[in-house]
């Protein structure tokens, strides 16, 4: 017989429990559906969980059932859009509501926000319908892809870091790409060395916070895109593995055309304020 | 079935499409049984076919038709793959697609594919639905030049509501069918004709009418058919006639990029069975309506 379900904000002992959490019930609809978990290892999971859970601007709640941590979901309240992310109940429990309930307390905490939006696998049919009867609206296919582009990067093209002083710039082209601002989520970046601009006749054309999971990036034009990725490719340790938004037909094709592998399908989802993207762009596994 | 390493055939080995003809059907049956079992199996989502003698039967019957045409794709004279397109029509629609698993690697897809651009080039554009957990088959498809269009998720079950439908809406006759052309011109930019006839002559073609016109229509209510209408009421008006008229679980193929029908789907008790996208080669309008699509597009 199952007690209550109580959820409650997250506190720093919760987070070794809600890490293993996560890391079992993501690997296990990965598996079940055969794709790659998405967090190689429990380590991994504590880290993420960790790093969301320290966040000053991210909030997180938790699903306690006797006394044991069932189940967690964080809002990354950062900018005007709040990202929602990651949210995982415990496997055996998985179907029993408690996924709703966490999320119910996450929307609740993004009465301020012009929007919340969060990326989901698309093979997850429990998540993609939870989240489309809470509100959540289907606005991108998407696919995570990975591996080294073909190509090297072209030598006229100016890709450096992005420094403080990009900020601003950065911020107004994303603005102007997705119709609200993004700035303090670029702003952290900064501190991870992972940005990067792309700058020509001297002014910034795209940028990316980082081309893995966690980063995103927008361009005025796809060109713009691609030389923004392969230049920022070839100062990284790893492969590139982040997230491509299939209606953006030339983006997807000139990835596969580089060699680049399909890793799982996703889709974004959107409740509130929404525009359709108005140049090139591709998400964060967040929004 | 285990690949026996000396029948496998050689990387070199010749590629050739043609139309089917009978005594491939055992073969194709096969082809298509095992290639969709086999990646359906893998990601953990519902078999389409219970045997390769249904598959061979669903064959039967596209082969029948005069307006499609059965592709083959032979490798060393074997039949290795299969897919069936749409003969007539500005867009036409490919189904279907499947290559023997045990040759999987080889080029016998995008052959098939490419043999089916060629076939359509006189068309305006040529559309599909695929699985979306099919990462081959998305990268094949976008490496020819598809693009993905539409997110989709196959819907099963009965509306718990069981709606009543309003007496606006009725099946359609003959004398319904330029409104019908009408109405897809506006919300799609095409003419989608193969379909709709084929909805007429069984039956199973819905209308919506306000003030005497025509505001939604469907082809047929299922995977079989398509459907549109100008607004969501008159959409949901035509799956609820259709739902009246049959005590069968029916399977529609919604884009969910529309949120108000995706969630009404859901709050109907509808199970989502499957996710799938629709993808497109050439002309393409964003809907200027509410629709559902078929398992051509």
């Amino acid at each position: 017989m199952l007690g209550e379900t109580l959820i409650r904000p997250i506190r720093p002992g919760d987070i070794e429990a809600c890490g293993q959490v996560l890391f079992r019930s993501f690997r296990h609809v990965a598996e079940k559906h055969g794709f790659p978990p998405e967090l190689p290892s429990p380590g991994y999971a504590l880290r993420v969980t960790a790093a969301c859970a320290m966040h000053p601007d991210t909030v997180g709640v938790v699903a306690e059932l006797n006394g044991q941590i069932v189940g967690s979901g964080f809002i990354d309240r950062r900018d005007q859009v709040y990202g929602i992310g990651p949210v995982s109940v415990d496997v055996e429990l998985q179907d029993s509501g408690i996924g709703r309930r966490l999320m119910e307390a996450l929307l609740d905490k993004s009465h301020r926000a012009s929007g919340v939006r969060l990326v989901q696998d698309a093979f997850n049919a429990r998540s993609l319908s939870l989240y489309a009867s809470l509100g959540l609206a289907v606005k991108q296919p998407l696919a995570q892809m990975s591996g080294r582009p073909r190509s090297r990067p072209a030598s006229e093209v100016k890709v450096r870091s992005m420094t403080k002083r990009d900020i601003k710039a950065c911020a107004d082209l994303y603005l102007r790409i997705h119709g609200v601002k993004r700035t303090n989520e670029t702003r952290d970046a900064l501190r991870m060395r992972s940005a990067f601009v792309l700058v020509r006749q001297g002014r910034i054309r795209a940028y990316t916070t980082g081309l893995a999971y966690w980063g995103h990036g927008v361009a005025e034009t796809v060109s713009d895109m691609q030389d923004l990725i392969l230049a920022a490719e070839s100062y990284m340790m790893d492969p590139l593995n982040f997230i491509v938004p299939l209606r953006q037909a030339a983006l997807f094709r000139w990835c596969l055309d580089q060699g680049l592998r399909l890793v799982k399908p996703m889709n974004l989802m959107a409740q509130g304020l929404y525009q359709e993207p108005d140049g090139c762009f591709f998400p964060s596994a967040i929004y | 079935m285990e690949a026996q390493s000396d029948t496998k055939p050689r990387p070199d080995a010749e590629i050739r499409i043609r139309p089917l003809v009978p005594r491939d059907l055992e073969a194709c049956g096969r082809v298509q049984y095992e290639a969709f079992t086999q990646v359906s199996r893998r990601h953990r989502f519902p078999v389409p076919f219970p045997s390769a003698r249904s598959a061979m039967r669903v064959i039967m019957a596209y082969y029948r038709q005069p307006n499609q045409l059965y592709l083959v794709a032979e490798l060393d004279g074997r039949p290795v793959g299969a897919c069936v397109v749409d003969r007539e029509g500005m867009i036409r629609g490919v189904r279907s697609i499947a290559v023997d698993p045990e040759v999987q690697g080889l080029g016998v897809g995008r052959s098939l594919v490419a043999g089916v651009l060629e076939l359509c080039r006189d068309a305006a554009g040529v559309r599909l639905t695929q699985d979306a957990f099919n990462l081959t088959s998305l990268s094949l498809y976008a490496s020819l030049g598809f693009e993905v269009k539409e997110p989709l998720v196959k819907f099963e079950g009965r509306l718990k509501d069981r709606p009543r439908p309003g007496r606006e809406v009725d099946r359609l006759g003959d004398r319904d069918f330029e409104a019908c052309r009408d109405l897809c011109r506006r919300v799609h930019g095409i003419e989608r004709d193969l379909e709709l006839r084929e909805g007429l002559r069984q039956g199973s073609a819905v209308g919506v009418f306000r003030d005497g016109r025509l505001t939604g229509y469907a082809s047929a209510v299922s995977p079989g058919g398509y459907g549109m209408a100008e607004t969501f009421e008159d959409l949901q008006q035509i799956i609820a006639f259709a739902h009246r008229r049959s005590w069968e679980p029916f399977s529609l193929l919604v884009p969910i990029r529309q949120a108000e029908l995706h969630r009404w789907c859901l709050d109907q008790g509808l199970r989502a069975v499957k996710p799938m996208a629709l993808m497109t080669h050439g002309f393409y309008q964003e809907p200027r309506g509410w629709h559902f699509v078929s398992g051509r597009y």
